[in-house]
């Protein structure tokens, strides 16, 4: 069943000519994780502000879960959604570690007994505990997005947006980031909409939508579009690896296979086509 | 720079850190208001001995709190000058046309330092003690009677907690500008007042811009966490009154007693 | 004559002198040759920032000796001195669209140079140059720097410090937050301004992708110290380090360790894909795919 459905879409922000959303539609099936692609200002995260009504849009449908998002029903659909931001420091409102994870449980008027035991499990599941009452002014960018995903599992939401969330951290902070978002996938659940221009976040999704200068372009699996070889930094994305090697093969006169190969497959391909066996 | 120890939080675990910061907001005031009761040298005493007692239980060397004073000196030597030349009456020690030091004059302005010091370093041991969040936390809680009349006591304890929350944030911006606008060949502090003014508008444009872009991603951020209505949530943080704190203020009414005591019935 | 940087036995302390004192950097020798393409590589909170302010002498040494071209600073050196030296070597700091200010492009770029006494015309022309240099657009040049997308404030940024024509040119992670188009461009700006202006660049950067690609000199740095340095190939001779020091591979010879695994032979570990497609291709049949 869809728990994301987007009809028609279409939104401009006042002071521009061009739509930043232009007649988008798309859908999105429980459960599953959905990466949407497309360059720098391509108008992805307008489309994720659209989605929980930080923005209203001109016209078009948005349902989440079963509900048409609407004034009346806008903090019912929020309460179902938690969002990821970029900057790190922007979405960290607590004063430490503990007080931000309880922000959103605060707003739902939970009981602070349950708001203490929720902390306390939220930030072991992100491997934060230990900085509990820490100050923000001391935690690494990674550090306080996996502070803000603590803030999403002690609301148990059922849709996950991130909203270009590890563009602004390390290597590092990016890896542990996406290894816990893909673990409390798995624990909660939940339905992942990842807007993006990384390609191992991307990686991860089932499915890719493709969005450029507002309109709708494609939709495929990583492993189609993938393939595209070059034309993916036009969307947004950097070039796999083994598409770059296949690329630099081809150039030195080596016939290579047409379809996408991740890195396990180009190994096994290389392997087979080698001449030292 | 960034020797100005005034209003910094110092860590620890002495008697004053572990006290609940409602107790020290009161006591605090309480010392103050009494300050301006104390007329001779045993209220004065009492005053400047519970202040000592005070700085030993905060575990801080006093020296650190003497440090804090340093840069109100001249202020204070301000005061001490004004009160020393104005206060007229007494014996007089020494004239030059309306300038004029008597006895009263010299009474005066030692009472005045002697308050001003006390203040301060009453002030700086709730600073020294305190993290900014736990006093914002106490102010909302003593003021929370007023909910009762609809005045909005958490949306203001959230507002302050946010504004102290970002202080370190856009001081390190202000920093990060600083240096990159020094990179482009920007001399601060040089020069006349002109000149001055002109070095301040490269840091402070785009401080003020990046900080409303700042508060305009953070409102958002708040509102996709639910954030919608300042007075209707329920609160994560808790204030407990110990034993420390019952003790404290057993002492504290006790010394200020006594200064009472003495000024009007001895 | 070429501005040759050089650190001897440098320590820094941030708020020397006060209960909070900490060390951010320890003994740091090093030299960076005119000419050359250095990056600068380590966990955040490694020393890097607090290094590279010392290369414009926005910090002085707590002890040692900072060499820029002929001038030597040390803790000692009136901050007058130091001023010439923000026109040697050009600084570009992380999100460097933070520092911008002025009404327009055009003036913003031109800021820089008449801080340094270079006339009004001499400096819009200058800017001109600039602009046209980092492909910014002439419509753009009016326009007010706030209206710009991200990546355009960047490179206006960028034109800002190029105008005080450095030798010099010091970049802190200049691709961060950039989609991989922004980033592909922007570091074919800094190489086409090594090889055509013969600019020294120091590269902070966590993509060891981008050392391998462009650097020829790599400083390591770790808990406030340089924990090693050398050449690319130097640096990524020794995986079982990099990983002790939570540093990663380039993309191409970490995919190649994989390949030795699998039977296949490296004469010199590739950095680079062009480097590993070099080694592998006389290993493989050339009609591979009729395999398939």
């Amino acid at each position: 069943m869809a728990i994301i459905q987007v009809e028609h879409l279409n939104y401009q922000y006042s002071n521009t000519d061009t739509k930043a959303i232009d007649d988008v539609s798309f859908e999105i099936q429980a459960g599953d994780w959905v990466a949407i692609v497309g360059h720098n200002g391509s108008g992805k995260s307008t489309l994720a502000k659209l989605l929980i009504g930080l923005m209203a849009a001109d016209s078009g449908k948005i349902t989440i879960d079963g509900q048409v998002l609407s004034p009346d029903t806008v903090w019912q659909i929020r309460e179902k959604v938690g969002m990821v931001f970029q900057n790190p420091d922007n979405q960290f409102v607590g004063a430490t570690v503990a007080d931000d994870v309880a922000f959103g449980m605060e707003n739902r008027s939970i009981d602070r007994d349950t708001m203490v035991t929720k902390v306390d499990e939220a930030l072991k599941q992100v491997d934060m505990l230990a900085y509990k009452n820490r100050e923000p002014a001391n935690l690494s960018g990674g550090q306080k997005q996996r502070v803000a995903l603590a803030g999403i599992i002690a609301i148990a939401p059922k849709i996950l947006i991130l909203d270009e969330a590890t563009s602004m951290l390390d290597p590092r902070g990016r890896q542990e980031i996406l290894a816990v978002i893909q673990q409390l996938k798995a624990q909660l659940n939940l339905t992942v909409l990842s807007i993006t221009h990384d390609i191992d976040e991307a990686a991860n999704a089932d499915r890719l939508v493709v969005i450029d200068d507002g309109h709708f372009v494609e939709e495929a699996t990583p492993e189609e579009l993938f393939s595209h070889g070059k034309q993916l930094v036009e969307m947004g994305l950097d070039v796999p690896l083994p598409e770059k090697v296949k690329d630099a093969l081809q150039e030195r006169h080596v016939a290579v296979p047409q379809t996408y190969l991740d890195e396990r497959g180009l190994v096994d391909w290389l392997r087979r086509s080698s001449l030292n066996k | 720079m960034n020797k100005v120890m005034f209003g910094r939080f110092i860590p620890g675990h002495s008697w004053v850190h572990r006290m609940d910061p409602r107790a020290k907001l009161v006591l605090s005031f309480l010392y103050i208001a009494v300050v301006f009761f104390a007329n001779d040298f045993w209220t004065y005493l009492i005053m400047t001995v519970l202040l000592l007692a005070s700085v030993a239980a905060s575990a801080i060397p006093l020296k650190v709190y003497i440090r804090g004073l340093l840069p109100l000196f001249w202020l204070m030597i301000f005061t001490v000058l004004i009160q020393v030349f104005f206060g007229a009456g007494g014996h007089v020690y020494w004239q030059w046309g309306w300038l004029v030091v008597s006895q009263n004059g010299l009474n005066s302005a030692g009472l005045i330092l002697m308050r001003f010091v006390l203040i301060i370093l009453v002030s700086t041991i709730l600073t020294f003690t305190t993290e900014p969040l736990e006093i914002a936390d106490g102010i909302e809680s003593l003021l929370s009677p007023l909910r009762k009349v609809h005045f909005p006591v958490a949306t203001l304890a959230l507002m302050l907690s946010l504004a102290l929350r970002f202080v370190p944030t856009l001081m390190d911006e202000a920093e990060k500008i600083m240096n990159a606008q020094r990179s482009r060949g920007v001399d601060f502090g040089e020069g006349g007042l002109r000149q001055r003014i002109k070095t301040i508008v490269p840091i402070l444009i785009p401080l003020f811009v990046n900080a409303f872009n700042r508060a305009i991603e953070i409102s958002t951020a708040m509102e996709a966490r639910g954030y919608q209505d300042g007075e209707n949530r329920t609160k994560y943080r808790l204030l407990k009154w110990h034993g420390v704190d019952t003790v404290s203020l057993v002492i504290y009414v006790i010394s200020l007693g006594a200064v009472f005591a003495l000024r009007y019935f001895s | 004559m070429a501005t040759e940087i050089k650190f001897e036995q440098v320590n820094y302390w941030y708020q020397a002198g006060t209960p909070f004192a900490v060390q951010a950097l320890k003994n740091i020798d090093l030299h960076i040759t005119p000419g050359s393409f250095t990056a600068v590589v380590g966990q955040t909170g490694s020393g890097k920032s607090t290094m590279i302010q010392h290369l414009n002498a926005l910090l002085k040494p707590s002890s040692g000796t900072v060499t820029i071209g002929d001038q030597v600073i040390t803790n000692e050196t009136n901050n007058k001195h130091l001023k010439p030296l923000r026109k040697k070597v050009g600084m570009v700091f992380q999100f460097p669209e933070n520092q911008l200010f002025e009404e327009t492009v055009l003036k913003d770029i031109a800021f820089g140079p008449q801080n340094f006494g270079v006339s009004e015309a001499d400096a819009t022309a200058l800017a001109k140059r600039m602009a046209a240099e980092v492909g910014l657009d002439e419509s753009l040049l009016s326009r007010s720097p706030f209206d710009l997308s991200g990546g355009q404030m960047r490179r206006v940024a960028i034109a800002g410090v190029l105008a005080l024509e450095p030798e010099v040119l010091v970049l802190d992670e200049p691709t961060a937050g950039l989609d991989p188009r922004g980033r592909l461009e922007i570091m074919q700006l800094v190489t086409q301004l090594r090889d055509e202006q013969g600019l020294t660049i120091v590269l902070i950067t966590h993509q060891m992708d981008d050392v391998a690609n462009y650097a020829d000199h790599v400083l390591v740095m770790g808990h406030g110290e340089l924990i090693k340095q050398g050449s690319p190939r130097e640096i990524f001779s020794d995986p079982k380090w990099l990983e002790a020091h939570q540093l990663g591979l380039p993309s191409a010879t970490k995919f190649a360790y994989e390949l030795q695994q699998a039977g296949f032979r490296f004469d010199t570990m590739p950095l680079t894909v062009d480097e590993l497609a070099d080694e592998l291709a006389p290993q493989l049949q050339k009609g591979a795919n009729s395999h398939e």
